[in-house]
């Protein structure tokens, strides 16, 4: 170490809670020697000498400390206390924070175990089972057994036969497994008629005003027939983009097209709507099965044995090839000249599905009861066509047409878009849809509702398996840094970035959770389905948690860019002008601008949804935004840590005018996506803006590189950020995986609080349902959950 | 003949700041100025300008940028002046002329 330097590290020494102004006063003595030096050796004096004169001329050196020391003392006190703390409060918070990261990752390994296909085809996915597996495993057998049925099952109708077994005089056990035989389909084993027509038996015995005994007999005849092109089955019958009528080929029976049987079939189906009901009883068999369960011990236990009973209660199975038989039949029997006849079984059919509606008791058994009016008008069309009678094919399609608008501008584009969640505007569709669908009754109720959000939990998983893996690569980088780093036992958790870094870290720890899940929220098959309201007032808490995201990701990034680059004593000839970053900045966000106005005038025009194409430019260019802003970010401060140029200045305050420029505009892209109800927005967007952003960052370092071309720069530079950026990924995902599981639990809560409206409406004998019926009347509740949409 | 400590020690700030109003100057450059104009009258002890800089610097009666000079290349700390610090050195120089006036006074008198 040169005498100079010397000099200046005691002399600076008091300073060194401040490295950035340590560095700068450094610099800045340095200079000043450099020159007096050169003075004195114009004056003869020989190296050393000159050396000596020049620090004799600064002064005493302990004064010179005091006297700088005291000119930055309001800032370096701070700066002191701070470093006090942190010594102090860091390694506790640290070491909780690896134990938290290692319990995450354990309670990760614990959700991936026992996933099975099955599990997952069901809609179950780890974390539920997870859950539940908690739940039940309080439980008796006799218990577990009505809620769950046989858990070994390998089959549904083996899963409920038991219980079925086990009360043979409860009719809606009867149902419940005579439903649960319906659904092997095709693949039916051996002896499966002889067990569902005793089954049927003892059903009918026990429940005769219910006409589904005669509706489930006939579906044993379901799996003998063979369709061409059931893909549609008359359910798409225009396309969305266009709303040009298309009418697809109509159902054909590719052979043993026996009419005969199909005729006993609907006769089979009128005898069924002879009876005053015809209910699959979804809701009481849920009812029942937890009114037979002893009373709960807290609320929360109670909250997840509704979950249960509901997860495991089937959907209407077989209808909709039933629905398929009579109308491939039925167009057979126009085609053949029986007209009439094919009329009538469409009538039956029709009448059918509205009592099935009327008897219906969730979400899904009512849309597939619409879809199935709508698919019996299709046919009925298509028998007019052939009749010749194109007046009243005419009338028939525009009546579906309509009907379809209705159900997708009212139902299907807002729910998908999450602005349906409120549940008095799907009672209030309900309602209209009622009024347009002459002869159905539709009795809605807060239920369906939340009955909708069970399914698509594959992000779920997906975002454990990525935590895991993100996990599993951290642990090994960090013990291979370790076991590469010398002084490893003295500092081995922060031997990566530092004491400010890590405080860096650890503010990104608490920042950057919300704001990935608040990302996360605005994912269709995640967050909505947690719960989360993608609303404009979400969005002012998410933005801020957003953009102090990209600050702090920026300041780590900069932050390992600028100690790197001081330690190596760099200096990076970027002479390029602010014109220059305007430039890149303009480039970035142009296109995208011109581009998302160019979508939101094509949504907002009442498209339903973009072309995939303008989805793909779409994307492009927010990856290029991204690409740039990272590039221009770290452009900026490469020229500021140097320091070079006024210039430079200039250059960072247009790059916070850029974050406020683009903090505005993506105010009012999020205000435009939520007027359109945009579902291209909000699904692709929160993701694509993470990816791209990654994508940037690695990019911009590559071209650092480039233009250092210092190989260990570049490296050292790359690893140290990558690995920053890795870690707290981890500990994102780490920490996401509880806050996931903490909602996911406050899911199941609200799901069964509306189900348990439900229960109350109906006053099932409960003993947690009359407290529920306390809190609602006491206003604890919310009102939009209870069934008031009636 | 350099003039005592004491009475040096108040006229650097105002002397500090009339440099700077005339163009902004680094370091060195404003020691060798004092120096230099005053014939060795007025000498900074160089440890001492630094920490009165980072002072002015944390009053903002001065702002400080890294600038590339033109001549050499080189990369200097360049001290500026504010406009909070143009208008305490046209106070100083009020209270100055003042002090001055009445000092002339007084010893003319002995």
């Amino acid at each position: 170490m040169s005498k100079t330097t010397d000099f200046i590290e005691r002399i600076t020494e008091k300073l060194k809670h401040d490295r950035e102004l340590r560095l700068d006063i450094s610099h800045e003595l340095q200079t000043h020697l450099d020159e007096a030096v050169e003075e004195y050796q114009a004056s003869d004096y020989s190296d050393d000498d000159a050396i000596e004169a020049a620090i004799k001329d600064m002064g005493d050196a302990e004064e010179l400390t005091d006297d700088l020391w005291q000119a930055n003392k309001s800032r370096m006190k701070l700066r002191a206390w701070c470093w006090i703390v942190a010594r102090m409060t860091l390694m506790p918070i640290c070491l909780a924070m690896i134990l938290a990261f290692i319990l995450s990752g354990l309670a990760t390994l614990g959700l991936m175990k026992g996933q099975s296909e099955d599990a997952f085809s069901q809609g179950h996915s780890s974390i539920q089972a997870w859950v539940e597996n908690a739940v039940l495993k309080q439980m008796s057998d006799q218990q577990r057994l009505i809620v769950m049925g046989d858990m070994n099952a390998r089959t549904l109708a083996e899963r409920w036969k038991p219980l079925c077994d086990a009360y043979p005089d409860e009719p809606l056990y009867q149902l419940n497994y005579i439903r649960a035989l319906c659904l092997y389909g095709s693949k039916r084993p051996q002896g499966w008629d002889d067990q569902f027509l005793k089954a049927l038996k003892r059903g009918r015995k026990l429940d005769p005003d219910n006409g589904i005994y005669d509706v489930l007999e006939v579906s044993m005849f379901l799996p003998k027939f063979e369709y061409e092109d059931t893909h549609y089955a008359g359910l798409e019958y225009y396309e969305r983009c266009g709303k040009n009528l298309i009418v697809r080929y109509p159902l054909r029976i590719k052979e043993n097209c026996d009419l005969q049987m199909i005729g006993n079939v609907v006769k089979s189906l009128e005898k069924a709507t002879d009876h005053s009901e015809i209910s699959i009883h979804h809701v009481d068999i849920v009812a029942k099965r937890l009114s037979q369960l002893p009373d709960p011990k807290t609320m929360r236990e109670y909250f997840f044995r509704v979950s249960l009973a509901v997860g495991t209660s089937q959907m209407t199975g077989g209808l909709r090839n039933l629905n398929l038989m009579i109308c491939a039949g039925a167009v057979e029997q126009a085609r053949q000249g029986n007209v009439d006849e094919a009329l009538r079984w469409l009538d039956v059919m029709e009448r059918c599905a509205q009592k099935m509606t009327a008897g219906s008791q969730a979400l899904m058994e009512m849309l597939t009861m619409i879809s199935l009016h709508q698919s019996i008008g299709l046919n009925r069309a298509y028998v007019y066509e052939i009749a010749g009678n194109s007046v009243k094919r005419d009338e028939m399609l525009a009546s579906l047409k309509q009907q379809r608008h209705l159900v997708e501008t009212l139902w299907m584009n807002p729910i998908r878009s999450g602005a349906c969640n409120d549940k008095r505007q799907a009672g209030y569709f309900m309602n209209l849809l009622s009024q347009n669908l002459s002869g159905y009754t539709i009795d809605y109720t807060p239920f369906r509702m939340s009955e909708y959000v069970m399914y698509d939990r594959a992000m779920v998983l997906l975002a454990m398996i990525l935590l895991l893996a993100m996990a599993c690569i951290c642990s090994v980088f960090a013990i291979g840094r370790m076991a590469m780093t010398k002084d490893a036992s003295r500092k081995p958790v922060l031997m990566w970035i530092g004491w400010r870094g890590l405080f860096r870290l650890l503010l990104m720890c608490i920042l950057c959770p919300l704001g990935c899940f608040s990302i996360l929220s605005a994912t269709p098959l995640l967050g909505r389905h947690l719960g989360l309201d993608n609303n404009r007032i979400n969005w002012l808490v998410y933005f801020p948690l957003i953009v102090g995201m990209l600050l702090l990701l920026w300041a780590q990034g900069a932050e390992a860019l600028r100690q790197r680059a001081c330690s190596l004593g760099m200096s990076v000839p970027d002479r390029r002008s602010r014109w220059w970053y305007l430039w890149y900045f303009l480039t970035a966000f142009l296109p995208f601008v011109i581009l998302w106005l160019s979508i939101d005038l094509t949504l907002l025009s009442g498209a339903w949804r973009v072309s995939n194409a303008t989805m793909a430019a779409y994307w492009l260019c927010l990856i290029i935004t991204f690409v740039f802003w990272w590039y221009f970010v770290i452009a900026v401060e490469i020229a500021w840590m140097q320091g070079i140029d006024k210039r430079f200045t200039a250059a960072r305050k247009q790059m916070w005018v850029g974050l406020i420029m683009s903090g505005l505009i993506f105010s009012l892209f999020f205000y435009l996506a939520d007027k359109s109800n945009s579902m291209a927005y909000q699904e692709h967007l929160p993701l694509m803006l993470i990816s791209a952003l990654l994508l940037g960052f690695l990019v911009s370092l590559l071209r650092l590189g480039k233009v250092q071309s210092k190989t260990h720069l570049f490296s050292t530079s790359m690893l140290r950020s990558m690995s920053m950026l890795l870690c707290v990924a981890a500990i994102v995902l780490g920490g996401s995986a509880g806050m996931v599981l903490g909602l996911l639990e406050s899911h199941y809560t609200n799901q069964a609080m509306v189900i348990s409206s439900i229960l109350i409406d109906r006053e099932i004998p409960y003993s947690n349902a009359s407290i529920l019926k306390k809190m609602f009347s006491e206003g604890q509740l919310p009102a939009d959950q209870t069934s008031s949409d009636q | 003949m350099a003039l005592s400590q004491e009475l040096a020690r108040g006229t650097v700030m105002p002397i500090v700041l009339a440099l700077l109003n005339e163009q902004p100057m680094y370091g060195y450059e404003l020691v060798k100025t004092v120096n230099d104009r005053t014939n060795g009258v007025l000498q900074f002890k160089e440890g001492t300008l630094y920490p009165l800089l980072h002072k002015m610097q944390s009053q903002r009666l001065i702002k400080a940028q890294w600038e590339t000079a033109e001549d050499t290349g080189k990369q200097r700390k360049y001290y500026h002046i504010t406009s909070k610090g143009e208008k305490l050195l046209t106070e100083s120089k009020t209270q100055w002329q003042q002090l001055s006036e009445a000092v002339n006074v007084l010893l003319a008198l002995g």
